[in-house]
């Protein structure tokens, strides 16, 4: 099998979106995951993602780029979240694309560090997010999207952390418009066995973003590739990888590597 | 085969004395106990626990003490950093083969540790030569931990080597393989180059259990340790996923097995 490859835009050379592209396809690269800034401004790109679209440039997903997300703990904050969630999904579909990336929350609270408790007991947090994505689920319908929640390690986020914490989640929405994107880096901190982890998870991973085992490009650390592929291979993967990591050098020297590591 | 001393957290031990925790760990087949100070609180419980173990004969290989209670000797000279002081020289008279200096990986704080003036890496080097300095270490080494990017701006053993080096003084490195795991690209060579610096490993697996419970390679870990001619000890780390009384025994397998 031959796996999809995406880079995020910023990663590209070229100033528009057509020349990131011819970048991304000169390297190996078959699309672009683009950048979900909120405060409308992914929105506002609909007629610039349009023009892309119609000259052919393929951009099957976006992830979530604010400071605040659907399970933050302050109602305010999470209403906006879930209001510039609406609109990336909505957007998204103008490029032709069909999913878009967010975890629970990024960077809002860790139990693994001082204080340890949230403010927020763990059974509020879970029925707040599964209320989120429900909300979100019904417009990725609508629209014709995913809505695709991502766990991160227990630094970066204090509720969903592994596949299973997300698969538990994603099941008791029970909507077709939320699925389940694995990160290979927070799956090199959370899982104890990473290939079985995508296995349980199934049908669920409808999205894979990638960074090795330090955060760098795939091939930069010492993750297993060869077991994640196999493991994606065996449950019918037939996403997109999505590269969301740091690069060790010039995207023209780390692309074309990452894509002779990873394309079978 | 090089054999190391193999020793295991006394926090991760069933709770009861200090007594009763030998006696499991030693059924268990552990050479030694660790004993750890992770906040000013701790300090003097661990005192009395060393003197204890002294007392009954219990083996202690290693101390650990967090870096943050370190770099606060440079700031303040209250009671609590003189007790800092006294524990390490009593670990050195009491033959402790190593004072570990570590982030504690369960109750760090990256918004305070990360790029925060407290733990410039200038403030850590000061603070761990006014440690030496104060303690006039003889057989006992002093080791920094690496830790990883989240809770530490000290993050591969690279980083802690250059650390030793730049204080100029019989600094050692410990690598704990939790956190190489998520910093080192290459764990083997990284230990490798090292090899002459490191005093101590702190045997954790990828999740944050203990050693055997997630992806480290414990088979490449043992045979670098063995190529290297490792002679420092280890000690078992991390949170048990199922009870001590499985968990450790199958632990100390998994590093006996490669080390």
């Amino acid at each position: 099998m031959t796996f999809k490859l995406s880079a995020q835009e910023s990663m590209l050379e070229g100033d528009t979106l057509v020349e990131k592209f011819d970048f991304a396809k000169s390297v190996g690269f078959d699309g672009i995951e683009l950048s979900g800034k909120g405060d409308g401004i992914f929105a506002a790109r609909a007629e610039e993602f349009r023009a892309a679209r119609a000259a052919g440039v393929v951009m099957p997903t976006a992830v979530v780029a604010m400071d605040h997300f659907i399970g933050d703990f302050d109602p305010e904050r999470r209403r906006d979240a879930r209001e510039q969630m609406k609109l990336l999904l909505s957007t998204i579909v103008e490029a032709g694309g069909y999913g878009v990336v967010t975890p629970n929350s990024y960077g809002l609270f860790s139990k693994r560090l001082p204080p340890f408790s949230p403010p927020r007991s763990d059974a509020d947090s879970r029925s707040v997010l599964v209320e989120e994505l429900a909300a979100l689920g019904a417009h990725a319908v609508a629209v014709g999207a995913r809505v695709y929640l991502e766990p991160l390690n227990r630094y970066e986020d204090f509720m969903v952390n592994t596949l299973a914490d997300a698969v538990s989640i994603i099941e008791e929405v029970g909507s077709p418009g939320v699925a389940l994107i694995a990160d290979t880096f927070h799956m090199s901190v959370e899982e104890s066995d990473i290939p079985a982890a995508i296995r349980d998870a199934g049908v669920h991973i409808e999205h894979v973003q990638l960074g090795d085992s330090n955060r760098l490009e795939p091939g930069a650390g010492h993750y297993d590739w060869p077991g994640t592929l196999d493991a994606l291979e065996s449950i019918g993967y037939s996403g997109w990888l999505a590269m969301e990591c740091r690069m060790s050098g010039p995207a023209g020297d780390v692309l074309p590597r990452v894509s002779r590591l990873l394309k079978r | 085969m090089v054999m190391t001393t193999i020793s295991i957290s006394a926090d991760l031990l069933p709770a009861g004395s200090l007594a009763k925790k030998w006696d499991l760990a030693h059924d268990w087949g552990c050479d030694a106990l660790t004993l750890s100070s992770r906040d000013v609180a701790e300090v003097a419980s661990t005192i009395s626990l060393l003197r204890e173990a002294v007392a009954l004969g219990i083996p202690v290989s290693t101390i650990m003490v967090d870096v943050d209670l370190v770099v606060s000797l440079v700031d303040v000279d209250g009671p609590a950093q003189r007790r800092l002081v006294d524990l390490v020289r009593e670990a050195n008279d009491a033959g402790i083969a190593e004072i570990v200096v570590a982030p504690n990986s369960v109750a760090g704080d990256a918004n305070r540790r990360s790029g925060s003036a407290s733990t410039s890496q200038d403030r850590l080097t000061d603070a761990l030569v006014l440690l030496v300095q104060r303690t006039t270490l003889r057989d006992c080494r002093l080791c920094l931990q690496a830790a990883n990017r989240y809770i530490s701006t000290v993050n591969t053993l690279a980083d802690s080597a250059a650390m030793a080096a730049a204080v100029g003084l019989p600094l050692a490195v410990s690598a704990n393989t939790f956190h190489m795991n998520m910093e080192e690209a290459d764990p083997a060579k990284s230990l490798l180059e090292c090899a002459g610096l490191l005093g101590h490993l702190h045997a954790v697996d990828s999740t944050g259990g203990v050693p055997g419970s997630g992806q480290v390679d414990w088979p490449l870990i043992g045979a670098t340790l063995h190529a290297m001619s490792f002679r420092g000890s280890i000690t078992i780390g991390g949170i048990p996923d199922s009870e001590p009384q499985s968990a450790i025994p199958a632990a100390l397998n998994t590093l006996r097995r490669f080390t």
